[in-house]
C-alpha cells in the first residue's frame, strides 16, 4: 500500500514541473492553456497528498475551473482582436512578416540568453541551498493552533486560522479581490453584445443542471467549512464558476440584474468584514476578537457574506469590465442595451 | 483491499499521464480539450478512490467539485471554438 | 520524508521553469502563465513545510496563507489578462521585444 502510493507520489512530482515545462516551452498558446488546465488538476491532486484537502478544494474549483476559464476567454478576445486587426491590414505589407522565422527573433542574443540562464541557475540553486538551510520546525505552529482551537468556535483548523487567529490576513484578502475588481472596472467597459443570442439547447440543459447543484454546492462548502475542508473560498470559488457560467451562456437573467444590486453584493462582504471587525473593536476585544462563545456565529455569518462577494466579484473578474452603461438612467427598463450587468464572458 | 484501490488510483494517474500526449500533439484543439476533460474525468475517479482507500471522506467534496466545475472550461472552449458568431 | 524532498525539489522546478518562461517568453499571456507557474511552486514548497518530518501534527497556518495565495492569485491574474488585452488592443500585438510593426497575431509565437 505504501509502495503504490509512494510510486503515486513519484509519478506526481516528477510529472508537474514535466508538465510546467512543456506548456511554457509549446509553441501554440491554447496547448499552453489546456496544459495549464491539467496541470491545476495534477495540484490539487498533489495537495490531496500532501495531506491539505483546504488547499485542494480551492485549487480544483479556483485553479482547474475558473482560471482555466479565464484563460481560454481572454485568448478568445486576443485572437477575435488579432483577427480583426488581420482583415484591416489585409492589404498591407503583411508578407514582410511572414518572412521572418520566428526562432529568428528568438535567438537574437545567444550571449544574453545564456547569461540570462546562468543567472537562473544560480538563483534557484541558491534559493534550493537556502530552503535546505531553513531550520524545519517541527509542526511549526501546529501545536499553537491546536492548544487554542477549544475557543476558536469551529472545528476546522484551517478556517479557525483563516477567520479567527489570523482573520486580518483574510480580511485583507477580500480587500485584494476588491481591488482588483475596481481595477477591472476602471480599465474597461464589458462590450455591448447583441440581446438576441440565445445559448444553444445543450449550453441552455447544461446551465439549468449545473447552476443550482453549484449553488447548493457553495451553500454546503461554506457550511462544512466550520468542521473539515471548505469554507467561504471555496464556496465562493463554486459561486463563481456558477456566475460564469451564466455569463459564457449570456443568460438574459443575468443581464438583467441592476447594477446597483451588483454594487452591493461586490461591496458586502468586505464592508460586513470590517463592521464585524470594528465592532469586535467596540466590545472591548482587539480587532476581529470575537466576544465570549460566539465566534461560531460571527464566522459564519462572515464567510457567508464573504462568500457571496467572492462569488460575485470572481464572475466580475471574469466578466473582465465594468457593466456596460446604461442607456437610460438605471433600472427602468431592462431591455435597454445595457441594462446593467456584467453581459460578461464575451468582450 | 485498500492496496487495490491505490493501485487503480495509480494506473488512472498513469492514464492521465497517456492522455496528455493528446494534448501535447493532438492534431486539433479539440482532441487537445478532451484531453484536458479526460484529466477531469481522471481525477474525479482517483479522488474517490483515495478517499476509499485512505478512509478520508473529505476527498469526496473534492471529487464533487471537480465533477462541477471541470465543465466550465469545456463551455469555454466550447464557445470559444464553434461558439457564437461575434464573441 | 523521502516523498517530501521529491516534492519540495518539483516546486522548485516549477519555480524555476516559471521564472525562466516569464524572462523568456515575449507573449505576455505566456508570460502570465509563468508567473502562475512560479506561484504554484511557490505553494508547493509551503504546503511541503507545513507536512514537516512526521506526518502526525500538520500545521495549518501554511495551509491558510497558500488559501489566500491562491485567490489573490487568481485575482491578480485576471486583471493582468484585461491589461493584456488591453494592450493588444492598443498596439495590435500583445508581445514585448519586437520592433516590428505588423501583426503578429496572439495565437503563436513563443
Amino acid at each position: 500500500m505504501m509502495d503504490v502510493m509512494g510510486f503515486f507520489d513519484i509519478v506526481l512530482a516528477l510529472a508537474l514541473p514535466w508538465l510546467g515545462w512543456r506548456l511554457l516551452a509549446s509553441s501554440d498558446l491554447f496547448r499552453a492553456v489546456v496544459l495549464f488546465i491539467s496541470l491545476g488538476l495534477l495540484m490539487s491532486l498533489t495537495w490531496v497528498r500532501l495531506q491539505a484537502p483546504d488547499v485542494a478544494l480551492a485549487e480544483a474549483a479556483i485553479g482547474a475551473g475558473l482560471t482555466g476559464a479565464l484563460f481560454l476567454s481572454a485568448l478568445r478576445r486576443l485572437e477575435r482582436l488579432s483577427e480583426s486587426e488581420r482583415r484591416l491590414e489585409h492589404a498591407g505589407k503583411r508578407e514582410e512578416d511572414e518572412t521572418i522565422p520566428p526562432e529568428k527573433r528568438r535567438r537574437a542574443k545567444p550571449v544574453a540568453y545564456v547569461l540570462s540562464l546562468f543567472l537562473l541557475v544560480v538563483f534557484v540553486l541558491l534559493l534550493g541551498w537556502s530552503l535546505g538551510q531553513t531550520p524545519g520546525a517541527k509542526g511549526g505552529l501546529g501545536p499553537a493552533v491546536a492548544g487554542q482551537m477549544g475557543q476558536s468556535g469551529v472545528q476546522s483548523q484551517v478556517t479557525a486560522v483563516l477567520l479567527n487567529f489570523r482573520g486580518y490576513d483574510t480580511l485583507l484578502e477580500m480587500m485584494v479581490l476588491f481591488l482588483a475588481a475596481l481595477g477591472v472596472w476602471s480599465l474597461t467597459r464589458v462590450r455591448q453584445t447583441q440581446q438576441g443570442e440565445v445559448p444553444g439547447p445543450v449550453l441552455a440543459t447544461l446551465v439549468r443542471l449545473l447552476v443550482p447543484l453549484m449553488i447548493i454546492v457553495a451553500g454546503y462548502l461554506v457550511w462544512i467549512g466550520s468542521s473539515r475542508a471548505g469554507g467561504a473560498f471555496q464556496g465562493g470559488a463554486v459561486l463563481a464558476a456558477a456566475g460564469v457560467l451564466l455569463l459564457l451562456a449570456n443568460v438574459t437573467v443575468v443581464r438583467q440584474v441592476p447594477a446597483g444590486l451588483l454594487r452591493w453584493a461586490l461591496v458586502l462582504g468586505p464592508l460586513l468584514f470590517l463592521l464585524t471587525a470594528v465592532a469586535c473593536m467596540g466590545g472591548g476585544g482587539n480587532l476581529l476578537e470575537y466576544p465570549g462563545q460566539s465566534a461560531g456565529v460571527w464566522i459564519l455569518f462572515i464567510e457567508s457574506a464573504t462568500a457571496v462577494s467572492i462569488g460575485v466579484t470572481l464572475a466580475a473578474l471574469y466578466a473582465g469590465g465594468r457593466p456596460p452603461a446604461p442607456s437610460a438612467p438605471e433600472k427602468d427598463n431592462e431591455e435597454g442595451p445595457g441594462s446593467g450587468v456584467d453581459k460578461g464572458g464575451k468582450a | 483491499m485498500s492496496g487495490l484501490y491505490s493501485l487503480a488510483a495509480l494506473c488512472l494517474l498513469l492514464a492521465v499521464l497517456a492522455g496528455l500526449v493528446r494534448i501535447l500533439r493532438g492534431p486539433t484543439e479539440a482532441d487537445s480539450m478532451l484531453a484536458a476533460q479526460l484529466f477531469g474525468t481522471c481525477g474525479v475517479a482517483i479522488l474517490l478512490l483515495l478517499s476509499k482507500g485512505l478512509d478520508w471522506v473529505v476527498l469526496q467534496d473534492i471529487a464533487l467539485v471537480f465533477a462541477l466545475l471541470a465543465a466550465l472550461a469545456a463551455v469555454a472552449f466550447a464557445l470559444r471554438t464553434w461558439g457564437g458568431t461575434e464573441r | 520524508m523521502n516523498t517530501l524532498f521529491l516534492y519540495t525539489m518539483s516546486g522548485l522546478a516549477l519555480f524555476a521553469i516559471g521564472l525562466h518562461g516569464l524572462i523568456r517568453s515575449s507573449h505576455l499571456l505566456r508570460k502570465i502563465l509563468a508567473a502562475n507557474l512560479m506561484s504554484s511552486g511557490v505553494f508547493l514548497i509551503m504546503i511541503v513545510g507545513a507536512c514537516g518530518t512526521d506526518q502526525v501534527m500538520i500545521d495549518p497556518v501554511p495551509h491558510a496563507m497558500v488559501l489566500t495565495g491562491i485567490v489573490v492569485s487568481v485575482s491578480t491574474t485576471a486583471v493582468a489578462l484585461v491589461l493584456v488585452c488591453l494592450v493588444q488592443e492598443t498596439t495590435n500585438r500583445a508581445l514585448l521585444w519586437q520592433k516590428r510593426k505588423r501583426g503578429q497575431g496572439g495565437r503563436t509565437d513563443a
